[in-house]
């Protein structure tokens, strides 16, 4: 049930690369990079902020049947992603979609039943290293820093929650010493594309 | 100045990391406007349409991304001297396992920095930060090795470091000046933030987030109280949380190291540790 979001490996070989137009390899010809969001980079955004809605609806959706000591943690948690959802809603304005992704909606619904703790932790880290991907599609400074300030903040959630399931430095550390962003989403498993 | 990406947004594995420094031209961009000399929060984001001024100096120096991927690389040394230097001191305290593991970690993303440093045809600098060293470590180290808690104070320092890494690679971000480099620093920066939360719980075991972060996400709940400052008394440790803030903030990482039987040299003290700047950035021909 879980294989949607990747706990049980079915995803892990999607391509991690966001197809995005305009996010193709690219000559750059100036003196420094943009500062405001590009038409890319509002693509990207957009992309984002959808994901960070269908976790919020993720954790609404455990949280109307969860008691346990961590349910406190987990409206934190939730409250994170609405603002991240926010932010990323205030620098795309008018553009922002404000609207939860279909497809991730579609297979956190078919995780229901799973173990609440061990599908968000799984769910943080993608998002983590989706946002981490996302942002070497980025070409303006703001959009850049604003996804750069939420990548480890998810990280902490992942590594929280996956403490909470008995996951060991082992297993939340990469030994290489980086992400090697192999738990990424494609941008086609959040979006239509 | 032409700067070339294969592929900005390629996923990159350990020898991806590598491969991509090849791959990106040499470049002396000049990025956005820095945080200031001694503040070492980074940059403001001030909405801003157009591009970004060009070439922005202060002390006459030119922000450049290897200059940007050098500091990190030598925040890395300086992380590493500070581990062998508590253990030293035998004041790892109750991080000693994870603190020794990560040491290793520090190693193996230093050598990738260095890498990169080169492969944008920079000179990498495969050793501590002088001015961190200076600034941070030495002063630290004594308060620890003075303190009457040394093994707390020792596994905070670790932890304060650590998320110190954390906030710089995060803040070098809107520095760099190409898309897939931002992505590298972030692949380390959220690698220091999972060994960040990971030390705050082994601190902290039931710190997840603040008391006061959980009453304003569930008003209804009553939160643990956290204690209060007793005024007249040594400076307590700084709380530490798995999960400290909604959003990677670039602010000072605050701690509180020393003596609490002492009232001048060597007592408790709150020190914030800056992320590196204009004062701290590993410049084009410094050598260690």
């Amino acid at each position: 049930m879980l294989q949607a979001i990747g706990l049980g490996g079915a995803l892990a070989a999607a391509p991690a690369v966001p197809q995005i137009v305009g996010a193709q390899p690219r000559a750059v010809d100036a003196d420094a990079p943009p500062i405001a969001p590009n038409e890319n980079d509002k693509a990207i955004l957009a992309v984002a902020q959808m994901a960070e809605l269908a976790t919020v609806e993720l954790y609404n959706a455990i949280l109307s049947d969860f008691d346990d000591d961590w349910a406190p943690v987990l409206a934190v948690f939730r409250e994170h992603h609405e603002a991240y959802a926010d932010a990323i809603g205030t620098m795309l304005g008018g553009d922002a979609p404000n609207v939860a992704a279909d497809k991730l909606l579609e297979a956190f619904a078919e995780a229901a039943g799973e173990p609440p703790l061990a599908t968000l932790a799984v769910v943080e880290q993608r998002l983590s290293s989706t946002h981490t991907t996302l942002l070497g599609a980025l070409e303006g400074t703001s959009a850049a820093t604003l996804i750069a300030s939420i990548i480890p903040a998810e990280a902490r959630h992942a590594t929280a929650l996956g403490r909470a399931t008995g996951a060991g430095l082992g297993d939340l550390i990469p030994s290489i010493g980086l992400d090697d962003l192999e738990s990424a989403l494609a941008v086609e498993d959040i979006v239509e594309a | 100045m032409t700067t070339h990406i294969e592929s900005p947004t390629s996923s990159l594995d350990r020898r991806g990391f590598l491969r991509m420094g090849g791959l990106v031209a040499a470049s002396a961009a000049v990025l956005a406007a820095c945080g200031g000399e001694d503040n070492g929060a980074g940059p403001e984001v001030i909405p801003q349409s157009g591009t970004a001024a060009p070439k922005p100096t202060a002390h006459e120096v030119e922000v450049s991304d290897a200059l940007l991927l050098r500091t990190a690389t030598s925040l890395h040394h300086n992380g590493v001297d500070l581990i062998n230097g508590l253990e030293k001191l035998g004041a790892l305290g109750v991080v000693a396992d994870g603190a020794k593991a990560y040491r290793e970690v520090l190693k193996t993303q230093a050598a990738a920095l260095s890498e990169a440093v080169a492969g944008i045809g920079g000179v990498p600098f495969e050793a501590p930060n002088p001015v961190v060293n200076d600034k941070v470590i030495r002063p630290a180290l004594a308060l620890v090795e003075g303190s009457d808690s040394k093994e707390d104070d020792g596994a905070r320092l670790v932890h304060a470091f650590v998320t110190l890494a954390a906030t710089a690679h995060q803040s070098i971000v809107g520095l760099l000046s190409v898309p897939g480099l931002r992505m590298a620093a972030m692949q380390i920066g959220s690698v220091h933030a999972k060994a960040s939360s990971i030390l705050a719980a082994v601190i902290s075991p039931d710190a997840v987030v603040s008391a006061a972060d959980i009453q304003a996400a569930s008003p209804d709940i009553l939160a643990p109280q956290e204690p209060e400052a007793d005024a007249g008394a040594p400076l307590p440790p700084i709380p530490v949380y798995q999960v400290p803030s909604a959003f990677g903030t670039l602010s000072a990482v605050q701690i509180v190291l020393g003596n609490s039987t002492k009232t001048e040299d060597g007592k408790r003290v709150q020190l914030g540790l800056d992320t590196p700047s204009f004062n701290s950035f590993i410049l084009d021909g410094q050598t260690p």
